[in-house]
């Protein structure tokens, strides 16, 4: 993995509806590869590299991240806001956030109203610096979106960031596209707003109907202390998904992927993931059904300010991007 | 025909939501009797057409079972498993599993015997993610064997002939009306049809009902009659909504269209079918739901088969109001007239 | 327009039942249109043809109502409903079936309640419609499961330049839509008037396969929780501040483009407008933005008090400027912005 690439794409400003910077900034490292990329209607990233074979491979990371919309200004200049996406109000305070347009801020809570382990979004505000709401006004509008800033932590193999769900997975297709070799079209496609309900890849899919979908997702661990039963492991290889909320994944297109990993030689893991859904079940339900899959990246401590994965994950996830679009025969 | 022979044909395999392919087998080889145009989509939906021309009919059972997945396997071997579905873990302790790996096992959820607990336990309904399934062997040879993802599913045992033509048995929801959609193509093998009629065996409707908005989108058709079981009266259950077992139900609501509702009532009084009207003024929970918004608008009509004890090993049905059901499915199809296309405009 | 609104809001159309506000507005609009059409799920479509993108502009005819589920013994009708609480339903008149059955909504006499009965919510399932039947065969004659049951509030002019009736939440946007059809656009324009939006914004779904939209707008009646004490965001809009404007709510993010356009057309025309400041709440625009390919979808709504009960009340300076910024969106072909 090309460090410099990961850290731009994990840390580019794009919540969910705001993702046009993020989309640039992928734009840039794939554009070289590929044949065509371009912006669809909602936001979508889709970059093409042609084939041969007639068939189609699509890949679907999401670039947008969680965020927290201003509501309302106060005449001292704090800002009120509604969560987008899945944000915990207490792992919000005390943590920077950001605007599209730089504005920095950082997140607290009214501590009279209640408890802090009873807050809700409804007691969480940003300070932005400003001591009245005109101050205010000049940085920030209404209905503009902040996003949590977090350093780019290397510990040895492990990185945490704010955003490696699922900007990692970005970095992980932006990497695959410069090295792949496929007799299929790939359709590589960086789907917006799916922390909001995977609204995004559903009308990319319809387009491009592709005849295999694989996303790329983070899927939860279970090897923290004391930590919710989970099978998956950090450092044991990226995971092929047999189930999360959205999706089961069919029998075929898992031996697919296993398959692909097998013959490279990538230790993979398999994956149920009790809570959370994914694109993979939106794009599964385009038009007349199509085949889809998932390829996820474990990850620790994910929707917090420390989400970690592990470089090796990282490095064999990219490996096995490669590998399915080196297959001939695609699951029927 | 034999329809207990059907529905134990079609009830003998695993279906669970997202792994349907065993109980698309048989209901496509069933289909087969009365047409080779059947055909399979990437969802695992399962089609059979007859007639041809305008309108198109589609008929619609669900193939899939509430069941479960392997989530995890213990040192000691033991399986951890997480619901498919709607499954009531109150009922899985005791119970008797099949585990779809390499190779099926058989396995057991165990529970705790009274002697080790105390009045608190007891007192607890217990959740599914702390049962585990048994099957007996160590961690090594489970491992060789289970993967990750396996479907599981409850024990098959042959459907229970009970007194007065009731019938007990496993997975009657939904593959009954399989059964039903089989009998209603001898029916109509033996009439003259005016209009094509698809039947569809859908995928993953425990899951939301998934497979049918992707049929519906292949098929495209004009009208829509989705099959399921409702609840027949058990002890405690509120009288408003249950339909006695002799009755046929027929749906009405925002989630169908009031002409279609009026075809199958005028079908079961032409028959002179039992039957009780169902409202349900928004959801109604089946595939009539992802059947009526696709395409562009589907006319929906939604007609079920009381059942006692859903979602259990042990589901209660009549064997004559399910022959009822079949009745309707192929007479509403029969009775299309010229005037169908008006009967569906919306002339307030 | 406020004519228009009085008849649109005193008809029935629980979600599921629109057919008469449907009859009125096909006979409204039809003179205006090059076509006028139904889908299978009961929309009403007004088509203006015209070259260059293809805009859709909706406005739910449903409104939130009841359902006779079956008859007791005593003759008494036992009902669902949807979108309502069922403290607010309480001692009201309504009708029910197609044949109009008056009845109320009774509940036990207060002197007849215990303290503890007094403090406990009433459910759905407690409550009846009583349209006077001696006993279940008697009621029988009259209704029949599967009857729609709707409000009768009746629609008037109050207080300092507001309006009170039920089901402005969406009729505003009926009526507003109507009056649209009168203009013609420099687009390929139609107005859709949905079915079941209060249901799971089901009309939405079908509509956007059929027309398939470049640029969408919902015209809406929105949340307008102005209790004493309520901050700003708390009250999400207020009366007689102008067109509401959403940025995000339960189903769509707008984008920006859209939001801009929406901005700087009302800036341009003098027309007040305010952010819709919560984010709760759905409209058809979440499944059309979504549809086939995508498309750009935006929110216009007016301020209404008390939305999901019996009686909402609104401004009629918010009607008029939600009117005026979608006519000068439209007229002045903003949507090719977006």
């Amino acid at each position: 993995m090309d460090m410099q690439l990961m850290q731009d794409i994990v840390s580019v400003y794009g919540p969910s509806g705001r993702e046009q910077a993020a989309s640039d900034v992928i734009k840039a490292y794939v554009e070289p590869y590929c044949d065509e990329v371009y912006n669809d209607v909602l936001g979508n990233l889709i970059a093409v590299k042609k084939g041969t074979s007639g068939k189609k491979i699509m890949f679907s990371a999401h670039m947008d991240q969680i965020g927290l919309i201003v509501l309302d200004i106060d005449e001292k200049g704090f800002l009120y806001v509604a969560p987008v996406g899945g944000v915990s109000p207490m792992l919000s305070v005390g943590h920077e956030v950001m605007f599209q347009n730089g504005t920095r801020g950082v997140v607290s809570y009214e501590n009279k109203t209640k408890k802090f382990t009873e807050i809700t979004m409804m007691e969480v505000f940003l300070d932005i610096g400003s001591s009245t709401k005109e101050e205010a006004e000049e940085k920030v509008s209404i209905g503009d979106i902040a996003v949590f800033v977090s350093n780019f932590v290397m510990m040895g193999k492990k990185v945490a960031h704010r955003t490696q769900d699922d900007r990692i997975a970005c970095a992980i297709v932006a990497e695959a596209l410069k090295t792949m070799k496929s007799e299929h079209d790939i359709y590589a496609v960086f789907t917006v707003q799916e922390e909001v309900g995977t609204r995004g890849a559903g009308p990319a899919a319809y387009v491009i109907e592709p005849d295999l979908n694989i996303s790329l997702d983070v899927c939860s661990v279970g090897d923290t202390p004391e930590s919710v039963r989970e099978h998956v492991k950090l450092g044991c290889g990226p995971t092929v998904k047999a189930k999360d909320s959205s999706v089961i994944v069919p029998m075929s297109v898992r031996e697919f992927i296993k398959n692909a990993a097998k013959k490279n030689n990538i230790a993979v893991q398999d994956e149920v993931l009790r809570a959370g859904g994914t694109d993979t079940g939106a794009v599964q339900r385009t038009r007349g059904g199509i085949l889809s899959g998932c390829i996820s990246i474990p990850c620790r401590y994910i929707h917090t300010p420390v989400e970690t994965v592990d470089m090796d994950d990282v490095d064999a996830a990219v490996k096995l991007v490669i590998a399915c679009v080196e297959e001939s025969e695609l699951p029927k | 025909m034999d329809m207990v022979k059907n529905i134990t044909e079609l009830t003998s395999v695993l279906g669970v939501s997202g792994n349907e392919r065993a109980a698309a087998d048989v209901l496509e080889r069933l289909f087969q009797k009365y047409t080779s145009d059947t055909w399979r989509d990437p969802m695992g939906n399962v089609y059979a057409r007859v007639g041809s021309g305008k309108p198109v009919i589609m008929l619609m059972a669900h193939m899939d079972e509430i069941g479960m997945t392997v989530t995890e396997i213990e040192k000691n071997g033991m399986l951890r498993i997480c619901p498919v579905g709607g499954v009531d873990s109150r009922v899985l302790p005791g119970s008797e599993l099949v585990v779809y790996g390499k190779q099926t096992l058989k396995g057991v959820v165990g529970c705790i015997p009274p002697h080790l607990l105390n009045d608190s336990d007891k007192s607890a309904a217990y959740d599914i993610y702390d049962l585990t399934c048994d099957v007996g062997l160590s961690y090594e040879k489970v491992k060789e064997i289970v993967s990750v993802g396996d479907f599981v599913t409850f024990d098959n045992l042959p459907p229970l002939e009970l007194k007065n033509g009731f019938v007990a048995g496993k997975t009657f929801d939904d593959r009954a009306l399989g059964a039903a959609l089989i009998e209603a193509l001898d029916i109509l093998s033996k009439r003259k049809l005016n209009c094509t009629v698809v039947c569809v065996g859908s995928t993953q409707e425990e899951l939301g009902c998934l497979g049918a908005a992707i049929a519906t989108y292949n098929v495209k058709p004009d009208m829509a009659i989705a099959t399921d079981v409702c609840h027949a009266p058990t002890p405690g259950a509120d009288p408003q909504s249950v339909v006695d077992p002799s009755k046929v139900s027929v749906t009405t609501g925002g989630n169908i269209h009031p002409a279609m509702y009026q075809m199958i009532v005028d079908a079961a009084k032409e028959l002179n079918i039992p039957y009780e009207t169902s409202v349900s003024m928004a959801r109604t929970g089946t595939d009539a739901w992802n059947i009526q918004n696709q395409c562009g608008g589907v006319a929906t009509g939604l007609i079920s088969l009381p059942l006692r004890y859903m979602h259990t090993n042990v589901e209660v049905i009549s064997v004559e109001t399910l022959k009822n059901c079949a009745k309707i499915l192929a007479e509403v199809p029969a009775r299309i007239g010229d005037d169908w296309e008006d009967k569906l405009c919306w002339n307030d | 327009m406020l004519e228009r609104l009085k008849i649109l809001s005193e008809l029935y159309g629980v979600s599921g039942d629109e057919r008469r506000v449907r009859k009125y507005i096909r006979e409204q609009v039809e003179p205006l249109c090059d076509e006028v059409y139904t889908d299978r799920m009961g929309n009403l479509y007004a088509h203006k043809k015209g070259v260059g993108k293809k805009v859709m502009v909706c406005a739910h005819m449903d409104e939130v109502g009841m359902i006779v589920t079956g008859v007791l013994d005593s003759g008494l009708l036992a009902f669902t409903a949807a979108g309502l609480d069922s403290r607010a339903i309480i001692s009201k008149r309504v009708v029910v079936g197609k044949d109009d059955v008056p009845g109320v909504i009774g509940s036990k006499a207060i002197h007849l309640q215990s303290m503890q009965e007094r403090k406990t919510v009433l459910q759905m399932k407690d409550l009846n419609v009583d349209i006077g039947a001696k006993n279940k065969e008697d009621a029988l004659k009259y209704v029949k499961p599967g009857d729609y049951i709707s409000f009768t509030t009746k629609f008037s002019e109050m207080g300092d330049g507001l309006f009170k009736g039920k089901a402005l939440d969406d009729r505003v946007g009926c009526a507003i839509l109507i009056e649209l059809l009168k203009e013609n656009y420099d687009c390929d324009f139609t107005a859709v008037f949905t079915v079941m939006e209060e249901i799971g914004l089901r009309g939405a779904q079908t509509a956007v396969v059929n027309v398939e939209p470049d640029v969408a707008l919902a015209l809406e009646g929105t949340l307008c929780n102005e209790l004493p004490d309520n901050s700003r965001r708390k009250s999400v809009t207020r009366l007689n501040e102008g067109a509401v404007i959403s940025f995000m709510d339960g189903g769509t993010i707008v984008p920006e483009s859209m939001l801009n356009a929406l901005k700087d057309t009302a800036a341009k025309n003098d027309i007040p407008w305010q952010f819709r400041q919560g984010t709760s709440g759905a409209n058809d625009m979440g499944p059309v933005h979504q549809g086939l390919a995508g498309c750009k979808a935006g929110v216009l709504s007016v301020p209404c008090r008390y939305i999901h009960s019996p009686v909402s009340i609104a401004s009629k300076s918010d009607l008029d400027s939600v009117y005026r910024l979608a006519k000068a969106f439209l007229k002045e072909s903003r949507f090719k912005e977006v």
